[in-house]
């Protein structure tokens, strides 16, 4: 359980208490697409701080750039012009192996659509970033099998994910994205595919794996469980963010601010 | 905590065995998809060994033809100016090497159940024939010779012309009149057996090889470009159709160069196992097809195997260059995709 205390100071965008250090800064994040003629402003100035340990959701209706900021402070892709700093590092300074490295070590990555290697098995598709990360054959499996039993999946190691359901996959896109002990675990609507219960068992799997590995969890979401499970909600609208919340203030009901 | 040091920053390079591991396993699962791209490449290498084959089998064919054609035409000519052959006995005087026409020629003679041919014991003949004898300079054309032969294009041996021309009517059959000028023997002392092209006959035949020569490169180029495109396609749709799992690869830390192997490897296989049959199939399939038309065995003699295997060889590393060549440009294209919009893509 979080002290009253400690939500209080995650509540604000600027750490009162100087124990909480910022593991993701975004400045002024633009980020514009061109497709033919038309131009989308899919960001215009993006600014917040994600600091060490929290739970932070992004919530926002759909085209308000959620995705976009998804990615941007996930290092997936470059901003049309901004900052973004993920561990103090300025990525926009980074070349392509060592934006290759940042993603592996640094960063877990949980997909709405889970996004796993077809043609693996789930044993495979949790150890294939760890052989990445120079981890291979025994280590690799003892540790891959360990993350797996972490997710409650030890007895499908050996399935693949097509012989898996919705929830299963989506554990083993978790188990995946804890594979190289990451600091970060950005989760794009991870609940979206999966029913109302399945969707819970996520959460508090997410919940108890931030808590007890104390990672920070970035997920952006429209699920008001996800909402109520976090520590920090941000809201995003047109490209900006507009709002930040502690779960207490919002009217779960109507989906509102008080 | 703050890992700005570069140095820390390498990636590990993760060697081939993983990259072929993942290939293997991914064309083991998606076998039915692995095995319609290898068609595609068996497809195009089929066809283009298949024409191949099939205008070395055409070629071979014709000459073959051409040959039993003066082989028998000789013959016929020899029958008529000594009669029939059977139980009788020729000499023949062997001016270096014989052309393929003389040798079938004698083999006809064999045929028609010759008794003997008579050479000087210090000549030679590349086959082997049951009813050649050698003899001395002495027993040479001897009483039961009916006639006198003069084959092969090189030198002349020395020999007593004049009483040789005596005991044969005085006639000698010669196949290559124009290396007979030999001395005290006047052309009308020769009878040429080999055909004498007109002017006009020689002009139409080379007009004709000329045409085939254009149709049969134009051909070679038609069945090259289908080939071309029929392997990039395979190749340029099993790749885009994976830029989600690229971009998921990219997430969990790929390398780009881990990416590009990945696809290279891949195209590779499939070049190999899809050429090899591809020749495989189109050399049996000429090879059938043309028996059917031709025969199986005037096919099966007019193929030249060391050219087969030239055919096969080239066809194979034709089907793996263009394989790796068409993975190139969309594996490149995957490889430096940034990882956001590769999974944005929904093929």
């Amino acid at each position: 359980m979080i002290l009253e205390k400690e939500k209080i100071n995650l509540l604000f965008k600027k750490p009162t208490n100087e124990k909480k250090k910022v593991i993701i800064r975004g400045v002024d994040i633009v980020k514009t697409y061109k497709t033919g003629e038309q131009i989308t402003h899919a960001l215009r100035g993006a600014t917040l701080d994600v600091f060490k340990g929290e739970y932070l959701s992004i919530m926002g209706p759909s085209g308000s750039g959620k995705s976009t900021l998804f990615n941007a402070i996930g290092a997936l892709s470059k901003p049309t012009s901004g900052k973004v700093y993920i561990d103090q590092v300025d990525i926009a300074q980074l070349d392509t192996e060592e934006l290759a490295w940042l993603r592996c070590r640094k960063i877990g990555y949980i997909f709405q659509s889970y996004n796993l290697i077809q043609v693996m098995t789930c044993l495979e598709n949790v150890t294939l970033p760890m052989s990445f990360a120079g981890i291979d054959g025994e280590e690799a499996r003892e540790k891959g099998i360990k993350i797996l039993k972490t997710v409650g999946l030890g007895h499908r190691i050996l399935h693949k994910p097509a012989e898996l359901s919705g929830g299963q996959q989506q554990r083993v896109a978790i188990a995946r994205s804890l594979a190289n002990s990451p600091e970060i675990i950005l989760a794009d609507e991870p609940t979206a595919n999966l029913d109302q219960n399945t969707g819970q068992e996520m959460i508090t799997l997410l919940r108890k794996l931030q808590k007890e590995l104390n990672v920070t969890i970035i997920s952006a979401t429209h699920d008001l469980k996800m909402l109520q499970a976090s520590d920090r909600i941000l809201w995003i609208d047109d490209g900006r963010i507009i709002k930040a919340a502690k779960p207490e203030d919002i009217n779960f009901k109507s989906g509102e601010f008080h | 905590m703050n890992t700005n040091d570069k140095n820390e920053y390498n990636q590990v390079k993760l060697p081939l065995r993983i990259a072929m591991e993942v290939v293997l396993q991914g064309i083991k699962i998606r076998l039915g998809r692995s095995i319609v791209t290898i068609t595609g490449v068996i497809c195009g290498i089929a066809f283009l060994m298949s024409i191949l084959t099939g205008q070395m089998i055409k070629n071979g064919v014709k000459k073959e033809d051409a040959i039993r054609e003066e082989v028998t035409r000789i013959n016929n000519f020899v029958k008529a100016e000594v009669g029939f052959l059977n139980n009788k006995t020729i000499s023949l005087v062997v001016a270096g090497k014989l052309s393929e026409i003389e040798l079938r020629t004698l083999e006809s003679f064999e045929k028609e159940k010759i008794k003997t041919i008579q050479i000087d014991k210090n000549t030679q003949i590349d086959k082997n024939l049951k009813s050649i004898k050698k003899v001395s300079e002495k027993e040479f054309s001897g009483e039961e010779s009916t006639a006198l032969f003069l084959m092969g294009a090189g030198k002349i041996p020395d020999r007593k012309w004049k009483v040789l021309l005596a005991k044969h009517h005085p006639k000698i059959l010669a196949t290559t009149i124009s290396h007979a000028k030999i001395n005290n023997i006047s052309e009308n002392q020769l009878i040429e057996l080999s055909r004498i092209w007109s002017q006009d006959e020689t002009y139409k035949k080379l007009q004709k090889e000329q045409q085939d020569k254009f149709k049969n490169i134009w051909i070679g180029i038609i069945s090259l470009l289908v080939t071309v495109i029929g392997i990039m396609n395979a190749m340029l749709m099993s790749v885009t159709e994976r830029f989600r799992e690229i971009g998921t690869m990219k997430c969990l830390g790929a390398l780009s160069g881990f990416i590009k192997h990945i696809f290279l490897i891949e195209s590779s296989l499939m070049g190999i196992a899809g050429g090899f049959s591809g020749v495989i199939i189109g050399a049996v399939f000429s090879i059938f097809a043309y028996s059917f038309s031709y025969g199986f065995s005037l096919v099966w003699t007019s193929i030249n195997f060391l050219k087969l295997g030239e055919y096969g060889l080239a066809c194979l590393l034709i089907g793996i260059i263009l394989s790796i060549l068409a993975a190139l440009y969309p594996a490149r294209i995957a490889s430096k995709m940034v990882p956001a919009d590769a999974l944005r893509s929904n093929l």
